[in-house]
């Protein structure tokens, strides 16, 4: 390896200090060996390209010396996919930072792979505009990072996952450069790119969508008497078109542990408020008791199912304020016509106030010999409570486990539980295998926004079967000597054919199975029916609808049945994930069987309005398009006819 | 302190990575405090050489930036002070903990420019004061004077060191512009958290260019970098002859005057 050759023109240092700080992300697998004074591996040379040339540069030179490379953002990754290797190459994209000003007329801005999140939000908060993509790992990860990922954010519900944002990218492949999205010529292979781990190739320069600084924030709590009340609120408020920023749900566990309810905390039985008290200060002492609790784990969960199932719900919206005061009224009044109990403001504003602190608390447990993880997965509201009860009875065989419910879409939403386990291995890895078969034997996603990485890559592919050969031809026109990322997405698994989709409406998703060619006529009748018809109007084939105009937060295809090289294809139903890159609507039309896409009721009578090209502000928070739904139509198409009105 | 640096830090998500001036400005991950907890953890458990673990302290600047952005409050540079063999750079220890965070919250809000705000020109902060905001804002006896000064009026100042100073004391502060029109580059001591987008060090820290040339250099010519060409003022004469050193258009006093 001829280190000085890449030297000569790239910032490179094979110093152990570096290498090692490049050994490991945040996968709770390698802070666990971290912990057990393991070292991970190491790559061979770290290397900082200061523009796309530099990055070129360092591209072809490991191809040359066929060493193999790791993009790295800024190592929050908690897959293990920004994790050393022995002898590879490291690139740390951080020097390539910059962030360009704001183009006001199409409300987006050029920005480096690099940047660290906190960085671009303050440089764009600085003229007056936000992504508002707010991962809790906002302050150590990078833009990149998030786009190679397909990261969520703690607005999702109402801006998208980061790869709604991502309006065009540049990137650099072994074997050639290319741009997608927006500044694509030829063919677009950007929902290729985002979420393929620098499988591809890696991001040199993006181009995002950003939304002027919100002027005003509503945040309010509610107590529900159970998960499913509440999860039934939830579905009825984002079907609902009331677009709220954040609607975030804690299971009972949580709720208790969390003391989110006023009086609930009380309640709580004995063992966990140790247990809580113990994790959360960090006290010596307590690890030989936190260890003996976490051995016997059912019995641990069995005790947090004491008390009651009474759950806290945060719903907030944010932006204009004359909008806001709509869209929270009419919020407000379905939350509590759903049996929510209005807390006040104080849950959702601590809420905000300490949305990352959460983050600081797993460090004692691992300090104390145990971990903790998380683990997000995905399903439309039709099986979230399948979902949920399956992997939440995988994982508590191993681990104390809880979860909140907080990137909630029109169709479904993800589960985000967190877990603690005694430190070991093996029962760390029990945990995860048995949790992953189990969220994918009920129709979930594996991945809602951690991505893949080695941790879940098996998973990830058979979750995505079939799609595996599309993606080699891909990396082999790309990268045909398979430097980059070697081994990782997608490695082979034996799955048979799957049978085509079962045709139908899922009412409470509020989403279609449909044949894809049929004609428009005939499947608008039959939709019609059963009083619905498609959110995203087509006046042909179904197929059409993978191209059709939408929302940059909402999604017109949920699932797909494609048949490719004379096999069947089926792309899981779901309103979001990042099992690697997103292929739903990657093919030709004439390739799809069938496709799942979103409905509305033909009972909600849609209200038009004028769109207010002026108003930027008022454009970007009301649905693109000119019809409106739910509650609010009437009280937004006013304020909207008022203003278009205005000089 | 050893064990709890060493517990909240080393398996920390790296949550302060974006306000450490040395990570930031070098774009090296071992400069974190996760990253140097971490190589001292394993280096006191004989996995690793303890050479390794003096060179990883050396990279901490100790201008305890991370401190003032953590949830924990872990004081990471008197940590890597302690560690230090021999004892090295570090924030003045005799001093409390200062609320930095506290500062910046009001330097942002509105209202900027409130008719009703008071300079502070010609009043007790000087601007030999400015490189010892730390200092002022621990002398119960210089609170008591600044209270005293401006009971009961706003105070408008650009600079945030003085605020500091007078959220010491109690003083209502708001922002306003350079005035003398410059760009206002922040010092060491000043505490800035990034949210004009300065580092909240230069490189130029006591003992630092000495034990880490390479990463002060580095660090100075990222704040060289984001000065974009523009003149700006710099109240600590050490600040502002280092970066004129590595090229910057700095006014204020000469090298080696600590302002």
């Amino acid at each position: 390896m001829n280190v000085e050759a890449l030297a000569a023109r790239v910032d490179v240092d094979i110093g152990a200090l570096e290498r090692l700080a490049h050994a490991r992300d945040l996968w709770p697998r390698s802070t666990l060996r971290f912990a057990q004074d393991k070292l991970a591996e190491s790559p061979a040379v770290v290397a900082w390209p200061k523009d796309e040339a530099e990055l070129r540069f360092a591209l072809d030179w490991a191809v040359v010396n066929q060493v193999p490379v790791v993009p790295w953002g800024a190592g929050s990754g908690v897959c293990g996919a920004a994790a050393g290797r022995k002898g590879a190459l490291t690139l740390d994209l951080k020097r390539m930072n910059r962030v360009g000003a704001v183009d006001v007329a199409t409300a987006t801005v050029r920005v480096g792979p690099g940047v660290l999140g906190q960085h671009l939000e303050d440089e764009l908060g600085r003229q007056g505009w936000a992504t508002r993509h707010s991962p809790s790992s906002i302050a150590c990860s990078t833009v990149g990072g998030w786009a190679a990922s397909r990261s969520a954010g703690q607005f999702s519900s109402r801006y998208g996952k980061f790869e709604d944002m991502v309006v065009a990218t540049r990137v650099v492949a072994p074997s050639r450069s290319f741009r997608t999205g927006l500044w694509a010529t030829g063919e677009d292979l950007q929902p290729w790119v985002l979420g393929s781990e620098g499988a591809l190739g890696i991001i040199s320069e993006l181009l995002v969508r950003v939304v002027p600084l919100p002027e005003t924030r509503w945040l309010r709590g509610y107590r529900f008497p159970d998960i499913g009340t509440a999860w039934e609120a939830m579905r009825r408020l984002m079907q609902a078109e009331l677009h709220p920023c954040v609607l975030r749900l804690y299971d009972a566990v949580d709720t208790r542990i969390g003391g989110r309810g006023k009086g609930v905390r009380k309640e709580g039985p004995g063992l966990l408020k140790t247990l809580t008290s113990t994790v959360d200060s960090g006290a010596g002492g307590g690890g030989g008791y936190l260890n003996m609790a976490l051995a016997l784990p059912r019995l641990l969960n069995g005790l947090a199912g004491w008390g009651g199932g009474e759950c806290v719900l945060i719903a907030g919206w944010e932006g204009r304020k004359e909008v806001v005061d709509v869209l929270s009224h009419h919020g407000h009044a379905l939350l509590l016509g759903a049996r929510g109990d209005d807390l006040g403001k104080e849950p959702g504003e601590h809420w905000y106030e300490h949305r990352h602190d959460v983050s600081y608390k797993a460090a004692p447990l691992f300090a104390k010999g145990a971990f903790a993880d998380t683990m997000e997965v995905a399903a439309t509201w039709s099986r979230l409570p399948a979902l949920d009860a399956a992997v939440r009875a995988a994982l508590g065989k191993e681990c104390f486990v809880m979860a909140h419910y907080s990137h909630a879409y029109r169709e479904g939403c993800s589960i985000y539980f967190t877990f603690v386990g005694r430190g070991d291995e093996d029962r760390y890895d029990r945990a995860w295998t048995r949790a992953l078969a189990a969220a994918a034997s009920v129709g979930g996603t594996v991945a809602h926004h951690h991505g893949v990485g080695p941790h879940k890559m098996e998973a990830a592919a058979r979750e995505l079967a079939g799609i595996g050969p599309k993606f080699e031809a891909l990396r082999r026109d790309l990268d045909p000597t398979g430097v980059l990322n070697p081994g990782r997405l997608f490695p082979p698994v034996d799955v048979p054919e799957p049978p085509a989709p079962k045709l139908g409406i899922d009412e409470d998703s509020l989403v279609a199975t449909l044949d894809a060619q049929a004609p428009a006529a005939d499947r608008d009748a039959v939709l019609a029916r059963q009083g619905y018809s498609l959110r995203f109007p087509t006046s042909g084939a179904l197929s059409r609808a993978v191209a059709a105009p939408h929302p940059a937060w909402e999604s017109p295809v949920l699932g797909a049945s494609v048949r490719v090289d004379g096999r069947r294809i089926v792309l899981l139903t779901v309103p979001r994930s990042s099992a690697g890159p997103d292929p739903r609507r990657a093919f030709p039309p004439e390739a799809y069987e069938t496709l799942t896409v979103p409905l509305v009721r033909l009972s909600e009578a849609a209200r038009v309005v004028h769109r207010l090209a002026a108003d930027v502000r008022a454009a970007r928070l009301l649905p693109e398009g000119p019809e409106l739904r739910g509650p609010a139509a009437s009280d937004l198409a006013a304020l909207c006819e008022r203003e278009a009105g205005l000089p | 302190m050893s064990a709890s640096v060493l517990d909240a830090c080393a398996f920390c998500p790296r949550l302060c990575r974006h306000v450490c001036p040395v990570a930031v400005g070098t774009a090296r991950e071992s400069a974190t405090p996760t990253a140097i907890a971490g190589v001292v953890r394993l280096a006191e458990h004989g996995v690793l050489e303890a050479t390794l673990a003096d060179q990883a302290l050396d990279l901490c600047v100790g201008c305890g930036a991370c401190t003032r952005y953590c949830a924990l409050h872990v004081d990471v540079a008197a940590w890597v002070r302690d560690c230090r063999t021999p004892p090295g750079v570090a924030p003045l220890p005799e001093l409390p903990p200062i609320d930095a965070g506290k500062a910046v919250r009001v330097l942002v809000t509105p209202p900027v420019g409130d008719p009703r705000a008071s300079s502070v020109s010609g009043a007790a902060l000087t601007p030999d004061a400015l490189g010892h905001a730390a200092w002022l804002a621990g002398n119960s006896a210089v609170l008591a004077e600044v209270a005293r000064h401006f009971a009961g009026r706003r105070v408008a100042t650009d600079s945030a060191a003085v605020a500091e100073v007078l959220l010491a004391a109690g003083v209502e502060v708001v922002r306003s512009a350079a005035p003398d029109g410059a760009a206002r580059f922040r010092t060491c001591s000043e505490g800035a958290l990034g949210e004009d987008g300065q580092l909240s060090c230069c490189g130029a820290r006591e003992g630092f260019p000495e034990r880490n040339p390479a990463a002060a250099h580095a660090l100075a010519a990222e704040v060289v970098r984001r000065m974009n060409g523009a003149p700006h003022t710099c109240a600590d004469g050490h600040c502002a002859g280092w970066l004129r050193a590595h090229g910057a258009d700095v006014r204020g006093p000469d090298a080696d005057q600590p302002g």
